[in-house]
């Protein structure tokens, strides 16, 4: 496991050599936050109650969705388009193990950069935070089981994404696709349950309320109003499915990979 | 003369990138699948919020969504004549740079106008006449509708600025992409009208980045909301930041040493 570690920390360093980049990035991510923040604050600004709900809401999403949507998986079909990848496939580590530990590394400085960024919101906008939540041990778990859903349900959508430069070298139109689906239906904007009804029940059925939305509704509100059953079935559904088309995709890809020259 | 082989040189430019653009059939379906989602989700989520209120700190819905098509066209607008900016980086660290300032035209004509994107065609023209017949809709005043457009064009000189100081930063910086779409994500806050937003970022989103006098204050003139001062205001800051735009713009070149530096 070391040498996984090592991925990891190796990914710090890359971060730490290019900060401004990494700020520059963190800045874009804060100015898309206060959008909707300020939106629904002017909303319900009548509403003391519905408005700290839908505040508590936006901050929890925030970190959830720094924690998730992070990954540096899209580099992988880059790398599979200029014949890269060789470097990674004769080298004793799994191709998966490898962008996970990546991965883990990019999520946790988002992630710490998000609390600052929160903690700042919260100031600015005079938002109590930290004393609005009544945690429960329920609450808790279905947050940590739909948290780890979300995480490895997103780590592998992204590899399949990034496998379509096996098939074909038009990468980023489905990826384009992919980011404005989560960006429309995974709750980033506008809390889903704020959605005609007929539509939130058929976005339940889809995997994009299981990225950022479900977690956040669960541990954001005392009384989140969700059939927990149904959410856990389908996120499930949802996860075992992509795993299996992710390795499927992965043992067809090697078969009909082919690069001269490296 | 000057203009006509200016012309020109565009139209050649634009031909060559459209034979381009072409090429990538599957890319121009999902491109623009995935802006015509988004465009229809952010105004799905305008008749929610008019669904939980009736006003958004004083703006109806109809104000509301003539700032979110003015938001529509100007970003589409620029993002097909301005497409080549999103490409400047490779420019300057292959060099290629150097191949553009020795030819004989403006080299602003090839790094801002060198790519249009004919692809925003599909979302530009109904944006144009969306918002005109909303425009209709609300008034059959001429002056109004004469200010409005007048304002628009104000709005559009003021992101042709930003675009050209993100040339000019990029020349600096080697680094246009995260300055491109920071551009791209504080415009995003003009798709509402910019005096939702608390005080201060209303006023730091008015008067020192201009986001509301490019998306807030043509809809503002069209009502007869905006006073003598914001109106002399809006101009002089359009002529300020593209007269100080140009200014950086030639002192970067000034500053270029090519990729061996």
């Amino acid at each position: 496991m070391k040498k996984y570690f090592l991925i990891t920390t190796t990914l710090f360093k890359e971060y730490f050599a290019y900060r401004l980049n990494f700020v520059l990035w963190r800045l874009r991510n804060l100015i898309s936050f206060f959008i909707p923040i300020f939106l629904w604050m002017a909303v319900f600004s009548q509403n003391q109650l519905l408005k700290n709900q839908t505040l508590s809401y936006f901050l929890i999403i925030h970190l959830v969705s720094s924690l998730i949507a992070s990954t540096t998986t899209t580099d992988l079909a880059s790398q599979i388009q200029n014949g890269e990848i060789i470097n990674l496939l004769i080298k004793p580590i799994s191709i998966f193990k490898y962008y996970f530990f990546r991965d883990l590394g990019d999520k946790l400085l988002n992630f710490s950069f998000a609390i600052i960024e929160v903690v700042i919101v919260s100031f600015l906008i005079k938002f109590p935070f930290f004393s609005y939540f009544h945690l429960s041990f329920e609450k808790i778990f279905l947050f940590f089981y739909f948290l780890t859903i979300s995480l490895f349900l997103n780590f592998f959508i992204s590899i399949l994404l990034s496998f379509i430069g096996f098939v074909s070298p038009e990468v980023w139109a489905p990826r384009f696709i992919f980011m404005i689906l989560i960006q429309v239906t995974s709750g980033l904007f506008i809390p889903l349950d704020f959605l005609p009804k007929p539509v939130f029940n058929t976005l339940l059925f889809t995997p994009f309320p299981y990225f950022f939305y479900l977690p956040t509704k669960i541990i954001s509100q005392n009384n989140p109003n969700l059939n927990i059953n149904l959410a856990i079935f389908f996120s499930s559904f949802w996860l075992i499915l992509s795993y299996i088309i992710l390795k499927i995709s992965w043992r067809q890809g090697l078969k009909s990979f082919s690069f001269w020259g490296k | 003369m000057n203009l006509k082989h200016n012309l020109k040189i565009f139209f050649s430019f634009t031909k060559a990138y459209f034979k381009m653009v072409v090429q990538s059939r599957t890319g121009i379906v999902f491109f623009t699948l995935g802006k015509i989602l988004r465009f229809l989700f952010f105004l799905g989520v305008i008749f929610i919020v008019f669904k939980k209120t009736n006003s958004l700190n004083g703006w109806s819905l109809n104000q509301v969504l003539l700032c979110y098509f003015v938001f529509n066209f100007l970003d589409t607008v620029t993002q097909m004549l301005y497409r080549e900016v999103y490409r400047f980086r490779s420019l300057l660290v292959s060099g290629n740079l150097d191949l553009i300032l020795i030819r004989p035209y403006n080299p602003l004509l090839k790094v801002l106008l060198g790519g249009v994107d004919f692809l925003d065609l599909f979302l530009l023209i109904p944006y144009f006449l969306i918002l005109n017949f909303l425009l209709f809709q609300q008034t059959t005043n001429l002056l109004s509708f004469l200010l409005f457009w007048i304002f628009i064009v104000n709005s559009f000189l003021i992101l042709t600025a930003f675009h050209i100081l993100i040339l000019g930063l990029a020349i600096f910086t080697i680094d246009v992409d995260h300055t491109i779409f920071i551009y791209r994500d504080i415009l995003r806050l003009g798709q509402f009208p910019i005096d939702i937003y608390k005080k201060p970022i209303n006023f730091i989103f008015t008067f020192i980045i201009p986001i509301g006098v490019i998306t807030t204050f043509p809809i503002k003139i069209f009502y007869s909301l905006l006073n003598w001062q914001s109106v002399i205001i809006s101009f002089l800051i359009s002529a300020s930041f593209l007269s100080f735009s140009l200014f950086f713009w030639k002192k970067a070149l000034s500053h270029y040493q090519s990729a061996s530096s």
